[in-house]
């Protein structure tokens, strides 16, 4: 008995060492993944930026440049150096952290980079917080009523909303919230120098409700399919068989199944917005790396360029990671 | 203040400033010491500081992260222009009537050859850090912008300087050496590009003279805090703090002019006028302009090496539809002469006017009867494409065929004076237009003329510091331009600064500076 007990635990002690070495190595895997990812981003970045017509020291020099200023510059920023020593020369800074300096303004690019960032996770996150629970109550709303008025005038209006550019969508809020038709709200997002956004959540109202109509539209269908799926599922049908109450069925049996369909579709869409939010910034000119990172490849900045690319990369891959780990856990559950 | 309230189309109703300007001649030569007596405004117009005149003015222009406060950036955004003119001041300047005016010189001397300026300092005029700005500030700022290390491309204004011939005399006197006689030196130096700084100055440090001193730059390079500068020497602003704006897109700068987040803005795209006119709560102010959009066409390829072709281009032109459309009523008829701000009396030339019938001969005596020509641009000031546009839909009657091709800036840039034709742009005083655009090796000799009879007036025009001589030769040299030149320049454009209503007291100016001189300007409440 004793003996049984024992190896019964040491076969369940084996089994959660052999899950936890795997889920370990699957991690492990998933990273390098990402930073090898990330390498080969860098080096696309590095090789685009090199095929595109026109180089920084022109930019910086403009049309009064000299060949023999050109020429002085271009040593000064190492742009005379062999390609792949320019790159060896970035890579070896950002595996040192230090990811260098702009060569336009001569900043370090992580004071260009950091207030920046900073401002456009808020503006992510913020749009994130007020998308959730919008999606969540629309799509189980128009789900409860599916094939009613309200459904069909949901699934009209979130198919325009997903079809539209966010660049349209803003436009047509400047004018209708900001400048023209009810003119209510900042129509641009600008800030008090050093302070947070969260401080002046009028002003970014109107990028947030751009990136709220433009994801949220998509993840309320998501809910919606979802929690039709669940509704119809056998053992909800069961639930009711029970008798058990409409308002349980849905909030403690339904709304958490389809939940678990929904939050890795969220991490997408999470990682959409912050795709979404270079063409939001630029459109109501909010201070984050959107805005700077078409700056930067209009003045061909390419460590900039460089910092802002991978951050975004990095967004997208943390994300996915993020997505695919809570679908893998939920698999599991089932 | 000059409010323009009529309607857009009343042309002949604007407000106009008087005709040519004294760029050119007057100030130059004897400006030396005629200039000696001129503290150009009266200080008894300083506004008073009056709680009730203490306030902020937000100020909005297009600009971005490669802006910084450092007083010597090859590369401008609109933005950093405005800045710079706020913190530096060169030794002489272009009044808004476009005159020279003397600035932190109070006098320039030439020697009897025109090569040894002797430059004498205004006394008493303070840095923003409170010492007093001297000959080693100015010294130091000189030695910045020819050093070769610094790259800084407004050196090739300066092309003439010796930079081994800088010479202190005392705090407040020093000497120029120059390579050759130059004779404009007073307006050559009046370039914005040419401001002085106190020593030491940059991007973190950014001491100056000027009306306003910086109190921060947030580290996005989208916002700018300063504070009125109290011992500045000359007429002051009327309004304590300035905030600076900067936009990465023109939409959102009109926005943000319409939504009361910014209260004045200048180069405002041409097609969003009469809309802003329009606006309750905004006033426009238009100014003649001396900055000009031109197009230019390489006179060394064919088929524009032959004088012909040029000429069929230039009668090809509708200006009157050319003034409406691409400038929505905002500009005046030009006539191929690149100067509308200078003085001197133009050359007895005919107003050329659209003649397709003429221009199809022209052509077809060139054998290029079914001419075909690309026209690039980056776009880079209002009204560029849709001249292009304008000009390709002229040039159709007379069967030639334009394509535009609109670039990215770095694409532009990168062969620029190599593309066959492009629109291109000029803001200078008459002085800087040879060497920079019509001569040999000029930085934006886009049409690679060289005309031999034409640099041989222009080293005259260099060569003398005599106004009357200097005019006569500059009306030479714009006869050769209408006669020959390679560019067309169909009209004038005017300068759109659009405000609200409660600020008082911004001028017309001559050279585009009416959205960011806020000298004597004041806020109502």
């Amino acid at each position: 008995m004793m003996r049984t007990a024992t190896r019964t635990s040491e076969v369940a002690t084996t089994d959660a060492g052999r899950r936890r070495r795997r889920r370990g190595r699957f991690l492990l895997l998933r990273l390098l993944q990402g930073v090898l990812t990330l390498l080969v981003v860098s080096i696309l970045i590095f090789v685009a930026t090199q095929l595109l017509p026109g180089d920084v020291a022109r930019v910086i020099l403009g049309d009064a440049a000299t060949p023999e200023r050109l020429a002085a510059l271009r040593v000064q920023l190492g742009l005379d150096l062999p390609v792949h020593q320019q790159y060896l020369n970035w890579l070896g800074g950002v595996l040192r952290g230090d990811p260098g300096q702009s060569l336009v303004t001569g900043r370090p690019v992580l004071d260009m980079v950091g207030v920046r960032l900073v401002n456009s996770l808020t503006l992510a996150g913020v749009a994130m917080l007020v998308m959730l629970p919008l999606a969540l109550l629309a799509g189980v709303s128009a789900a409860r009523r599916r094939g009613k008025l309200l459904d069909r005038l949901f699934l009209g209006t979130s198919m325009i909303a997903n079809a539209t550019p966010e660049f349209v969508i803003g436009s047509v809020l400047v004018v209708l919230l900001g400048t023209t038709v009810w003119p209510i709200l900042p129509p641009v997002a600008l800030l008090p120098t050093g302070q947070s956004p969260l401080m002046h959540l009028p002003s970014i109202a109107l990028p947030v409700l751009t990136l709220v109509i433009a994801g949220g539209a998509y993840l309320a269908r998501l809910v919606r399919v979802s929690f039709i799926d669940v509704m119809s599922s056998e053992y909800i049908q069961m639930a009711k068989l029970k008798g058990l109450s409409e308002r349980r069925i849905v909030y403690r049996h339904a709304l958490p199944n389809a939940l678990g369909a929904v939050i890795p579709a969220a991490s997408l869409v999470a990682a959409i917005t912050i795709g979404g939010i270079v063409v939001v910034e630029y459109l109501f000119a909010y201070p984050g790396i959107g805005s700077l990172l078409l700056e930067s490849i209009r003045s061909r900045d390419l460590p900039v360029i460089q910092a802002v690319v991978l951050i975004i990369a990095a967004s997208y891959f943390i994300l996915n990671f993020l997505a695919d780990t809570l679908a893998g856990g939920r698999d599991r559950r089932a | 203040m000059q409010r323009i309230a009529h309607s857009v189309g009343a042309v002949g109703g604007r407000r106009r400033l008087t005709t040519r300007f004294i760029a050119a001649a007057a100030g130059v030569s004897l400006a030396a010491t005629m200039a000696a007596c001129s503290a150009p405004t009266d200080p008894g117009q300083q506004p008073s500081d009056d709680p009730a005149t203490v306030s902020t003015l937000v100020y909005g222009a297009i600009g971005g992260a490669n802006d910084t406060a450092q007083p010597y950036l090859s590369d401008l955004s609109t933005m950093s222009v405005a800045i710079q003119n706020q913190l530096y001041e060169g030794l002489t300047r272009l009044g808004t009537d476009g005159a020279v005016e003397m600035a932190l010189a109070e006098s320039l001397e030439p020697n009897d050859t025109l090569d040894v300026w002797t430059v004498h300092l205004r006394p008493n005029v303070k840095k923003h850090d409170g010492t007093p700005f001297t000959s080693d500030d100015a010294l130091w700022s000189l030695d910045y912008i020819l050093d070769p290390a610094n790259a800084y491309s407004a050196a090739a204004e300066l092309a003439f300087v010796d930079p081994a011939g800088l010479k202190k005399i005392d705090d407040l006197t020093f000497e120029i050496h120059l390579n050759k006689p130059y004779g404009p030196f007073a307006a050559t130096l009046a370039s914005f590009r040419l401001p002085m700084a106190g020593k030491g100055a940059s991007a973190d440090n950014p001491i100056g003279t000027g009306p306003f001193k910086l109190e921060s730059a947030d580290s996005t390079g989208q916002r700018y805090e300063l504070t009125r500068f109290d011992d500045y020497w000359d007429q002051k602003p009327g309004f304590e703090h300035l905030t600076m704006v900067a936009f990465n897109d023109q939409a959102a700068l009109v926005n943000a002019l319409r939504g009361g987040q910014v209260d004045v803005v200048g180069a405002v795209p041409f097609t969003e006028v009469k809309a802003l006119e329009a606006t309750p709560g905004l006033d426009v102010l238009v100014s003649e302009n001396a900055q000009k959009v031109f197009l230019s066409f390489r006179v060394d390829l064919p088929p524009f090496d032959d004088v012909r072709v040029r000429e069929a281009m230039r009668l090809i032109v509708d200006r009157q539809q050319m003034v409406d459309v691409a400038f929505g009523g905002f500009a005046s008829i030009a006539n191929d002469i690149n100067g509308n701000n200078t003085s001197c009396p133009p050359p007895d030339v005919p107003q050329r006017k659209q003649d397709i019938a003429k221009a199809k001969q022209l052509l077809a005596d060139a054998g290029v009867s079914d001419l075909t020509v690309e026209i690039s641009t980056d776009n880079g000031f209002s009204g560029m494409m849709e001249m292009i546009q304008v000009f390709a839909q002229n040039a159709a009657d007379a069967g030639v065929t334009v394509i535009p091709n609109q670039l990215d800036t770095a694409t532009f840039l990168n062969k620029w004076t190599e593309w066959p034709a492009v629109a291109s742009v000029a803001q200078n005083i008459y002085f800087a237009i040879p060497t920079r655009y019509y001569l040999a090796g000029g930085g934006n000799n886009t049409s690679h003329w060289a005309d031999p009879e034409y640099a041989e007036i222009a080293a005259k025009l260099y060569a003398t510091a005599d106004p009357d001589e200097q005019c006569e030769y500059i009306t030479e040299l714009q006869r050769i331009e209408y006669e020959r030149g390679g560019d067309v320049i169909p009209v004038y454009p005017q300068a759109i600064t659009v405000h609200s209503e409660k600020v008082k007291g911004l001028q017309q100016d001559l050279y585009n500076r009416s959205s960011y001189r806020f000298n004597g300007v004041t806020i109502e409440s």
